[in-house]
Formats: structure tokens, C-alpha cells, sequence
């Protein structure tokens, strides 16, 4: 196991390397920074400095090699449009992030158990079919439709229905009080969790027909155990193996954070950091957190790997 | 049973959501329906009160009201710093507008109104030497910081050492920074500058307008310091109507009354600036009254502005103009040989409808413009419009030698010794459903008289990417180009149509992106440099404009428009092309 972990970590490291080439060369090239710098009321000699201030006047693979050589350190530089520490950006969003994306994956986890499990035990029930209908209905709508239909029934109707509604954005800075805080989280989780419960419920629930049909259910059944025992004990902890995986692969933007999301509600997070600094040329600050969401990636991937084991002993790592 | 049980569940779920929503504050009025503000019309009232408040400077500093009146902006974009010489964006312009003006900026008139000047320097009264190279600058009597420090002339002369050291390079323009030769402090009130060479533009030094400009920095904060990654950048000591409290990055910007501010305490107590980088969430926390002022909509939000439920859509006429660039580079190489001809240009502009763009896309809230300074002092107002003549513009293509010979509906010609087909692809910015619509209606226009112009956009850091960047409109790898710019508050076009600016691998900074050449005009423009008169200078560039209009350069559109959502609390606004609406912050004032 110490060796398979060892091993994997040591293929992420080249991972990374991959992706920091691939993700810098496609920053740069697909954005320049001195776009900003060119329409208004500034010479060609405030263009020249500021070209050179920034480095973008040497070839792109010295930009490269200058980068990695401090982000290996751990050290993004600075943001080339704030003049301040990339980590300094992070760390101002990354709290923010992490409290909207646990709230809304807990969410997620919690109801997509529930409803698929019952949709499973239930199958072709009344429950189960309006539920696959909805679920492919979340599915297939663009988070930004049900972001800000949400917000139009829950803080602007209600509002003009005089009913008690809910808040248009973050106000972080009324976070003081609990209650502020759930009552701002609620639009956004509940936007996050519509799509992704719709399509977790469906794994869980055709994993849990799987196993619900197999031979060992049936001799647990047998054996006179009670139906939740059944379902809970033998069934899920089978069935839960591909919702793991899912989990696994979701747990890289719980640092990612949603751009849309994020971008309606105004929750000051790492997606909209992302969006913004990208939109900017700011390529420190994009190139910054490809590289911690893609080290969240590799590492979530082990841990996945590992859970397995946990999960199901017929698994060993080798 | 179980069925019941998980419908009790997600019951539950949705009441404790609603029993948190009830937890909320009291919720406000409802909305009354607003006139919207005069806008761009002042009234000459409103312009006297804050002349006659201008005057009584230092006003005695009004007491906190008991109850403090807030106030709630919502800015799409994020300033990058609160010290807009360290950025490039109007967001932090106008955060600085309201926290530091400088020395004067411009009123609801465009005519500039005096901050922390006394008046400006003029040739009149000797504060404007004869060769037109220093200028005594003299700053109001017993100003201060919003720390409570004295601000002096030496802090005058510390902006300028700031503004060109070398070490600080947050410092985005140095333009005409860099021309002044030195300083000097003979008193606390006056700053006499040297100029190494005339500078035509000295008005834009020192001061700010709606758009572009910052102010003053404090030398006893700041001396000694580097200004890159200094605290300063996110909570500026300042001496305008607010001073920065605090800055959290990504929500919120809180505004302070300044007590020490020369005009006195302004009404209203606070300015939270959210950030809403949602223009539809903008427009929602509008009517839900979570924010009272929304600038920087676009021109299409207006009907959704003014169907909003209490809210009132301000549209200010700018002095920022779109426009579609000829690339009339001489090189066939690089420019497109036929719009070598002026009557190919010409019809261009003939051959596209641009009154009924402005008439349906913009509302008829703007006017279809015939050149590059609308609604500015220098405009040439003589110069009408093209008008559409989808006739005229066939005839002057026919003239120019351009037919449709091959019968597939456009019109080729022989340019340069070789057969040319009028079809080009046109870049301009994407996403903007404004920009598609235009470019749909102007291809359909000019298809309807025999050219074919293909829709080819980019977002716009590809299209505004520099030379070295590969940008498009920076190498010259455009036929026809597209965008909005301005030249406000001096019209110096800052060098946009000098011979030797057109940008090459020699000199990739050039800013001359229609590499036009003409030297009538290269003239021209070299002399309303050199003039100090303001009279004279405005004949220059009316002439300019006249060449510019005769040799049809360049396809005008429409004077943009500034569109800001207003809530029913919000009074006092007045907007303008070269202030804004944040020239006069000190007047605003919220209704509870």
C-alpha cells in the first residue's frame, strides 16, 4: 500500500509538470496581459515599460521556466494587475469557497443517498418515476437558468409578494451571525445541489438495483434480517463504490469553487477569483490555482483509491 | 409510511429556508415608482447650490446624523487598486473620484470645477507663463488629509516624484508626467511646474475626470515607500468626500464621510460598494433594494431597466464613441487595397443605416455621430451625418470601379493591378449582443449594395492584445475592426493617427491602429500640440475632424451611452460625458 501511495505520488508530480506547461502555454497564448494596456490615454513608451516591468518582453519559455522555478517554492509572485501576493488573493477566497462548496457537496451527498436509495427500493414507483423525470429535467438545465430563477422566485417575488424572502448576493461581511450565513447559502447550495443531486441520485440509484438483485441480498433477506439492515449493512455499502469515485472527482472544485455560481450570487470565492484574474491576463493568479486544483486532483485521486480499500476489502492496492 | 416520512423531510427543508427568510431584517417600503433624474440635463439650480457650496469653503463640518444614512453601489467589475494611477479601470476611477479627486475634475457642464485648486493656472493672470512651459499651480487654503494630516504643495510635488519613479511600477500612465522637467514649493499653497517641452493636455495632470485621472498622494504616508504592494493601493489615505475604511476583496468597499473634507461632511454617511459581477443579479438587487445605484448596464439593459419595478435607467450621452476602423495601411500586404479609395469608404458609410440603429437598437437615446469628438468643446458640429443613401453609395462603388461581374451578388473591382472581391471579415468584441446586432444590421445594409462583411469576433484580450501578443488590431491583421474609445477630457488623441505610431515590429507600442498616414493630418495634429490657446486648438482639431469627415477615415456610429439603474432612495445625481455621475457625491443623499 506505502509503495502503491508512494508510486502515485511520484507519477503526480510529472502529472503536474505536464499540466503546468500545457495550462501556461495556453494562459499566455490565449490572453495577452497588455490588452488592458492599449486603448486610452497612455504612450507607447508607458507600454513598453510596463511590458518589461511585467517580464512579457522575454520569450515565453524563460516566462515559464521563471514561474515554475518560484511556484516549486511555493511562491506565485504577485498578481500582475493587484501589485499584491497571489497568495494573499487565494487565501481571501479560499475560506469563502470552502464554506459555500462543503456546505453544498454535504447537501448533495446527504440527498442524493436519501432519494436515490428510496428511488432503488421503490423502483417504478410513483416516487421513483417523477424523480427520474426531475432528475433528468436538473440535469439538463444551465446552472445560470436555475441560479438566478431561483433568485427571481425566492428574493425578488417573494419580495414583491411581500412575502419573507431570501438575499440577492453574498454580504460577506454579515457573516458574523449564523443565521446570516445559512440564510445567504441557501439560494446558492440549493442552485449547486439541483444539478449535481440529479445526476448523483441516478448513479446510486442504478448501482443500488444492481446490487439490491444480487444473490447475497436475497440470502440476507433469507436469513430473516430486518429490510433496513438489508439496505443500509449489505446493499449501500456495495452500491456506494461508484458514488465514492464521484465524490473523488468533485473534490478538487470544492478549492475550484463555481464560476457561475459564484458569479450570480456574488459569492466572493475562487471561481469568480479565477474567472476575473483570467479575463484580466492576470496569469499568475489563473496559473496559481490550475496548479492547486490540479494537485487537488492527483491527491484526490489517491485518497479515492485508498477509500476504496476501506469500502470494499475484496480491493487491494498493489 | 416511508413515503410520508421524506416528504415530511423535504417539508421541513423548505420551511426552515422560509422561517430563516422571515429571520431577515424588516423588509423596506415597497417600491415607489421614480422619475429618473435629469441625467445629462442639469438643472442650473442644482449646479448653483453646489457652486455656492464650493465657495463657502472650508464649511463648517456638520454634525453625524443620529440615525447614518447608507448607501449601496453595485459594481459589476472589481477595481484591481483604489489608487487609480496604479489602474487602468473606470471602476477605480470612479471609486477615486469620490475619495480623491485631485485638483479638479468636471461638473454636470463638462467645465471644470475646482477641488483642491483654487483655480486653474491661466495665461490672464501670469499663472500660465508666456512660452506656455510653468504654470503656477495654487492648491485651497488649510486643506487636509482624511487622516487629519495637512496637505500642502509638497504633497503636489509627492504625487509627481511618485507618479515617475521608476521603482513603482503599479504606475500605469506617466503621459505628461514625464514631460514635466520640476517643481517647486515656494508656499504650502502653490506648486510652480516646469514643463521640459509644451504640453498641450497639462489640464488631465493632477486631476480627474469620469474615466481617466487620480489624485493626490500624501508624502507623509508614503515617503520613503514603494508603492507596489503597498497598503496604500487597497486603503488609500485620500482627501475627497469619503475615504476608504475598508476593502474586502471580492464583496465590499466601505466609504466613510470625510469630516475633514473642504466642502464639510457630505450627506450621506456611508458608501458600501458590493461587488455584483452579474448584470442580471445587478438588476435583481436593484429591485429588491439591496442596492441603490448600478452603473456601467449596457445600452440593451435599458428596457429591462425601465420595466424593473422602482427602478429608474439614467442614460448619459458620452463623449465615447463606436466607430469601425479601416485598416488603410498603404502596404497591400497588410491593408485591404480598396479601402485605399475614398469612395469605397465613403460608401461604406452611406450604405449603412445607422439612424435606424440608433433609432431601435439604442432607444433613440443617443445620436448617430459624425466623428471622433462628440459632445465634447471641440466638437465640429457643422459636420452632419452621412445620411443612409444605399443609391449614392452604388453609384460612388460603380465610379470606383467596382461591379458585380461574376453575378454572385458582390461587387469586386481591380485595385493594385489585381481583381478584389469586396468581402472582409470585421472583428470586433465578444460577447455583446449590442455589438452582434449592430454588425448584423451594418453586413445586411452593405450586402444590400454588393460588399460582404463577415462577422469574425474576439473577446476582447485577443482583439486588444499588443503587438507582441499578436493582437489583431495592434499588427495590422484586421480588414475592418471595431470599438468604443474616447478622447476626454483633453482631446489629444494621444498620438492614434501619427504617421509614426502606426505600430511595427520596431516600434510594437505605436498607438496609431488605423495605420493611416496623411500628412495634412499628421500636421494638424502635430500643431494643436503645440498650441497653448484653447480657442486655437479647438479650431485645429475642427479641421482635423473636417479632413477626417471629407476622406471618410473611418465609420462613426453612435455616441455610447453610460446606463445606470437607480433605486427609489437615491437622490442629487447628476451625470455627465467627462464627470460621470461621481463628480458630485458630496451632494448626494439617500431618502430612508
Amino acid at each position: 500500500m506505502t509503495t502503491y501511495i508512494v508510486r502515485r505520488l511520484i507519477q503526480g508530480v510529472f502529472i503536474l509538470m505536464i499540466i503546468t506547461t500545457v495550462s501556461f502555454g495556453l494562459t499566455r497564448l490565449s490572453s495577452d496581459p497588455m490588452a488592458q494596456y492599449t486603448l486610452g490615454r497612455i504612450s507607447a513608451e508607458d507600454r513598453a515599460r510596463i511590458r518589461k516591468n511585467l517580464g512579457l518582453d522575454q520569450p515565453l519559455p524563460v516566462q515559464y521556466f521563471k514561474w515554475l522555478n518560484l511556484a516549486a517554492r511555493g511562491d506565485f509572485g504577485y498578481s500582475i494587475t493587484n501589485r499584491q501576493p497571489v497568495s494573499e488573493l487565494i487565501m481571501q477566497r479560499l475560506p469563502q469557497t470552502l464554506v459555500l462548496m462543503v456546505t453544498a457537496e454535504v447537501v448533495i451527498i446527504a440527498l442524493s443517498a436519501l432519494l436515490g436509495i428510496y428511488s432503488a427500493i421503490k423502483q417504478y414507483s410513483l416516487f421513483d418515476n417523477v424523480l427520474t423525470g426531475l432528475s433528468f429535467v436538473g440535469f439538463s438545465l444551465p446552472i445560470f437558468f436555475i441560479a438566478l430563477t431561483l433568485m427571481f422566485i425566492f428574493a425578488v417575488q417573494f419580495k414583491v409578494w411581500g412575502l419573507p424572502y431570501l438575499p440577492t448576493g453574498a454580504d460577506v461581511w454579515d457573516f458574523k451571525e449564523p443565521y446570516e450565513l445559512i440564510r445567504h447559502l441557501v439560494l446558492p447550495v440549493a442552485s449547486l445541489a439541483i444539478i449535481q443531486v440529479a445526476g448523483y441520485t441516478r448513479y446510486l440509484r442504478s448501482s443500488m438495483l444492481e446490487v439490491l438483485s444480487q444473490d447475497y441480498i436475497r440470502t440476507a433477506r433469507a436469513k430473516g434480517l430486518v429490510e433496513q439492515a438489508v439496505v443500509v449493512r449489505h446493499a449501500l455499502r456495495n452500491a456506494a463504490l461508484p458514488l465514492v469515485t464521484l465524490i473523488g472527482l468533485d473534490a478538487p472544485t470544492l478549492l475550484a469553487g463555481a464560476i457561475v455560481t459564484e458569479t450570480v450570487y456574488s459569492w466572493p470565492g475562487m471561481g469568480r477569483l479565477f474567472w476575473q484574474q483570467a479575463g484580466r491576463g492576470d496569469y499568475p493568479t489563473v496559473m496559481a490555482i490550475l496548479l492547486i486544483v490540479a494537485t487537488a486532483v492527483v491527491v484526490f485521486q489517491i485518497i479515492t483509491d485508498v477509500a476504496y480499500t476501506l469500502i470494499d476489502p475484496r480491493i487491494r492496492l498493489s | 409510511m416511508k413515503g410520508n416520512r421524506l416528504f415530511y423531510l423535504l417539508s421541513l427543508a423548505v420551511i426552515s429556508a422560509m422561517v430563516l427568510s422571515a429571520c431577515a431584517p424588516a423588509t423596506q417600503a415597497p417600491l415607489p415608482t421614480l422619475a429618473p433624474n435629469a441625467g445629462a440635463t442639469k438643472a442650473a439650480a442644482d449646479l448653483a447650490a453646489t457652486k455656492a457650496a464650493e465657495a463657502a469653503a472650508p464649511a463648517a463640518t456638520a454634525a453625524p446624523p443620529a440615525e447614518p444614512k447608507t448607501l449601496t453601489i453595485g459594481f459589476q467589475q472589481e477595481p484591481t487598486s483604489l489608487y487609480p494611477a496604479c489602474s487602468n479601470m473606470t471602476f477605480a476611477v470612479w471609486v477615486g473620484q469620490m475619495t480623491n479627486p485631485g485638483i479638479w475634475t468636471w461638473d454636470g457642464d463638462n467645465q471644470p470645477i475646482m477641488e483642491l485648486a483654487e483655480k486653474m493656472p491661466n495665461a490672464a493672470d501670469g499663472s500660465i507663463s508666456a512660452d506656455g512651459l510653468t504654470y503656477t499651480y495654487t492648491l485651497k487654503p488649510g486643506l487636509k488629509w482624511s487622516d487629519g494630516e495637512p496637505l500642502t504643495s509638497a504633497d503636489f510635488k509627492f504625487t509627481w516624484e511618485t507618479i515617475i519613479d521608476p521603482a513603482n511600477t503599479c504606475i500605469i500612465s506617466r503621459l505628461g508626467y514625464d514631460s514635466i522637467e520640476s517643481i517647486e514649493t515656494p508656499d504650502d499653497v502653490t506648486a510652480v511646474v516646469k514643463f521640459k517641452e509644451f504640453y498641450a493636455p497639462w489640464g488631465n495632470l493632477f486631476a480627474m475626470s469620469g474615466n481617466s485621472g487620480s489624485g493626490l498622494v500624501p508624502r507623509h504616508v508614503l515617503e520613503g515607500q514603494a508603492l507596489d504592494n503597498n497598503d496604500f493601493l487597497r486603503q488609500p489615505i485620500t482627501a475627497g468626500a469619503y475615504y476608504v475604511e475598508s476593502w474586502v476583496q471580492g464583496d465590499l468597499i466601505t466609504l466613510q464621510a470625510n469630516d475633514n473634507y473642504f466642502r464639510g461632511r457630505p450627506k450621506i454617511d456611508t458608501i458600501f460598494i458590493k461587488m455584483v459581477p452579474s448584470r442580471e443579479a445587478l438588476l435583481a438587487a436593484l429591485q429588491t433594494g439591496d442596492v441603490d445605484l448600478g452603473p456601467d448596464f449596457v445600452e440593451a439593459s435599458i428596457p429591462d431597466l425601465e420595466n424593473t419595478p422602482g427602478v429608474a435607467a439614467i442614460a448619459i450621452t458620452s463623449s465615447s464613441f463606436e466607430h469601425y476602423l479601416f485598416n488603410l495601411d498603404q502596404d497591400p500586404a497588410v491593408g485591404f487595397c480598396p479601402f485605399q479609395d475614398v469612395r469605397v469608404r465613403k460608401a461604406m458609410i452611406l450604405g449603412i443605416d445607422r439612424f435606424t440603429i440608433a433609432d431601435t437598437l439604442l432607444f433613440g437615446k443617443t445620436r448617430v455621430v459624425s466623428n471622433l469628438w462628440p459632445n465634447t468643446p471641440v466638437e465640429n458640429t457643422d459636420l452632419a451625418p452621412y445620411p443612409y443613401d444605399p443609391a449614392q453609395a452604388m453609384a460612388l462603388l460603380d465610379e470606383a470601379g467596382y461591379t458585380d461581374a461574376d453575378g454572385d451578388g458582390i461587387r469586386e473591382g481591380a485595385c493594385n493591378g489585381e481583381t478584389v472581391k469586396l468581402s472582409f471579415t470585421h472583428q470586433t468584441t465578444t460577447p455583446n449582443q449590442l455589438r452582434a446586432d449592430v454588425q448584423a444590421l451594418a453586413a445586411q445594409n452593405l450586402l444590400d449594395i454588393g460588399i460582404e462583411m463577415i462577422p469574425d469576433n474576439k473577446s476582447p484580450d485577443i482583439l486588444f492584445a499588443g503587438y507582441a501578443g499578436d493582437g489583431p488590431l495592434a499588427t495590422g491583421k484586421f480588414v475592418l475592426g471595431g470599438y468604443t474609445t474616447s478622447f476626454i477630457p483633453d482631446p489629444d488623441p494621444a498620438g492614434s493617427f501619427d504617421c509614426d505610431q502606426i505600430p511595427t515590429a520596431d516600434k510594437p507600442d505605436g498607438a496609431n491602429w488605423y495605420r493611416m498616414c496623411f500628412p495634412e493630418l499628421d500636421a494638424m495634429m502635430l500643431e494643436q500640440k503645440s498650441l497653448a490657446d484653447p480657442v486655437a486648438r479647438a479650431d485645429i482639431f475642427k479641421q482635423a475632424q473636417q479632413f477626417m469627415y471629407d476622406n471618410a477615415l473611418f465609420i462613426p456610429f453612435y455616441a455610447r451611452l453610460n446606463v445606470l439603474g437607480v433605486g427609489p432612495r437615491l437622490t442629487g445625481l447628476q451625470g455627465s460625458a467627462f464627470g460621470d455621475v461621481y463628480w458630485n457625491v458630496y451632494d448626494w443623499d439617500v431618502t430612508p
